[in-house]
């Protein structure tokens, strides 16, 4: 049962990763702000989600499973209204300054 | 697993130096500040690798969240900041210079790498005293009782800083312009009870783990942050008497606590072995919030100053806040009690 555990928690956090990568390779190469956003903030959503099931299965305590829930929630909400923000503002950039901002 | 981790010790260390690189060197401000947050995040898991859970926490939380938003608001306007060009010497200067501290840095940790470990941990005075100290952390049986002084003294430090820079700029309500982002408002409602409950918990737990005043206070400076995000600055919400005294209160408790054992016989800081636990408790609780109040206050005075394209007029000496309630009613003229 805890073997099973244990490898059930090592998939998870292994499927995790392929997320983050991807939306890390989103935020580099994807060409404008709003795609960026999309692809970091969908992405790493995902991925933490399945990292922190990992986590909570790995460390098995109650304590400690309702301090990854909160971090995960607290980091999602944090990374979706920070991704509006970011949006918002470049939207903003797009309608007023010259065409094709939002590079780096 | 052994190889693993060193792999990861090698990556973080080459992020490390390269990103301190980048903050050098990159074009533009906006650029390098941001460069700069990321740093303080690799350093915090560098220091989290060096088994220092206390000074990762009060790295992520100070060095790249609140030094970072200081930064963000000292800058002039953000990402329009125009690289002026570097002639040939200037250039050729920077990297020799460059080169020369790197490879000097190179030599030093050569050095400290081929002597043999003499202490790691604590020091066996540390150890021994740990009894006597009131708490079962390591760290805060240092910072708030064997070095106290220490800490007490980096409290005025702060204080000082805060006046100064009141001293130099000037409060101006901020946000209230232009409309509150509606999303970002539902998320700073939600998250601000929680910001401050997770600071007390951060606090109160820096007694047997890492933890403490610093970093409880570096989380209600950031919820103080977000809350002149969204248009409700700690100077607008609550009464300038009541900012200043807590403003205050870490030092005074501070001092006053370290004052009481002198009636006992003692020394000053020298807290009775029997009840140091409390008086390092209160010391860290009052410490916090003016901790918290004092970094928040650091940002707004900075974002203050980036907002007005003047400089603030030459008599300038404003006391903290004390302004922004006659600025309410005509925010643009540059008049205002002094």
């Amino acid at each position: 049962m805890v073997v099973l555990r244990e490898w059930l928690a090592l998939g998870l956090i292994g499927a995790a990763l392929p997320f983050f990568l991807g939306g890390t390779l989103g935020l580099l190469r994807f060409p404008d702000t709003l795609t960026r956003v999309h692809a970091v903030t969908k992405a790493d959503n995902v991925g933490l989600g399945l990292l922190v099931a990992g986590l909570i299965l790995r460390n098995w305590s109650p304590a400690v499973s309702a301090e990854l829930l909160l971090i995960w929630v607290l980091v999602l909400s944090a990374g979706a209204t920070a991704g509006h923000l970011v949006g918002a503002a470049a939207r903003e950039d797009q309608k007023q300054g010259p065409p094709g901002g939002g590079g780096s | 697993m052994k190889l693993l981790l060193a792999g990861l010790d090698l990556v973080l260390a080459a992020t490390l130096l390269g990103l301190a690189w980048a903050v050098l060197f990159s074009r533009g401000r906006f650029r390098a500040v941001v460069l700069f947050v990321a740093l303080g995040l690799v350093m915090a898991l560098v220091w989290v690798r060096l088994a220092a859970p206390e000074v990762a926490l009060a790295e992520a939380a100070i060095g790249a969240g609140i030094t970072g938003a200081m930064l963000l608001a000292a800058l002039p306007r953000p990402g329009i900041a125009k690289p002026r060009q570097r002639s040939r010497l200037e250039q050729v200067a920077i990297n020799t210079a460059g080169t020369g501290v790197l490879l000097g840095l190179a030599g030093a940790s050569y050095l400290l790498l081929a002597q043999p470990a003499r202490q790691t941990g604590p020091g066996p005075a540390t150890v021994a005293a740990m009894a006597e100290s009131g708490v079962t952390n390591q760290v805060t049986a240092v910072l708030l009782n064997f070095r106290s002084f220490d800490t007490l003294l980096e409290l005025a430090i702060l204080l000082l800083a805060v006046i100064g820079a009141w001293a130099l700029g000037r409060w101006r309500p901020q946000g209230a312009e232009e409309a509150v982002n509606p999303i970002l408002l539902t998320l700073v409602r939600g998250v601000m009870p929680l910001a401050i409950l997770i600071a007390g918990y951060l606090t109160w737990i820096g007694d047997w783990a890492p933890g403490g005043a610093f970093q409880g206070g570096a989380l209600l400076g950031a919820g103080g942050i977000l809350l002149a995000l969204v248009g409700r600055p700690l100077p607008d919400v609550f009464p300038h008497w009541l900012l200043r005294l807590v403003l205050v209160a870490g030092l005074l408790v501070f001092l006053g606590l370290g004052a009481l054992p002198l009636g006992l016989e003692l020394l000053f800081l020298q807290y009775p072995p029997a009840i140091a636990g409390g008086f390092i408790l209160a010391i860290e609780a009052a410490a916090a919030i003016s901790i918290g109040l004092a970094l928040a206050l650091l940002v707004y005075v900075q974002q203050q100053r980036a907002s007005s394209p003047e400089p603030p007029p030459t008599a300038g000496c404003s006391q903290a806040g004390s302004a922004a309630k006659e600025e309410d009613q005509d925010r643009q003229t540059e008049g205002g009690p002094r």
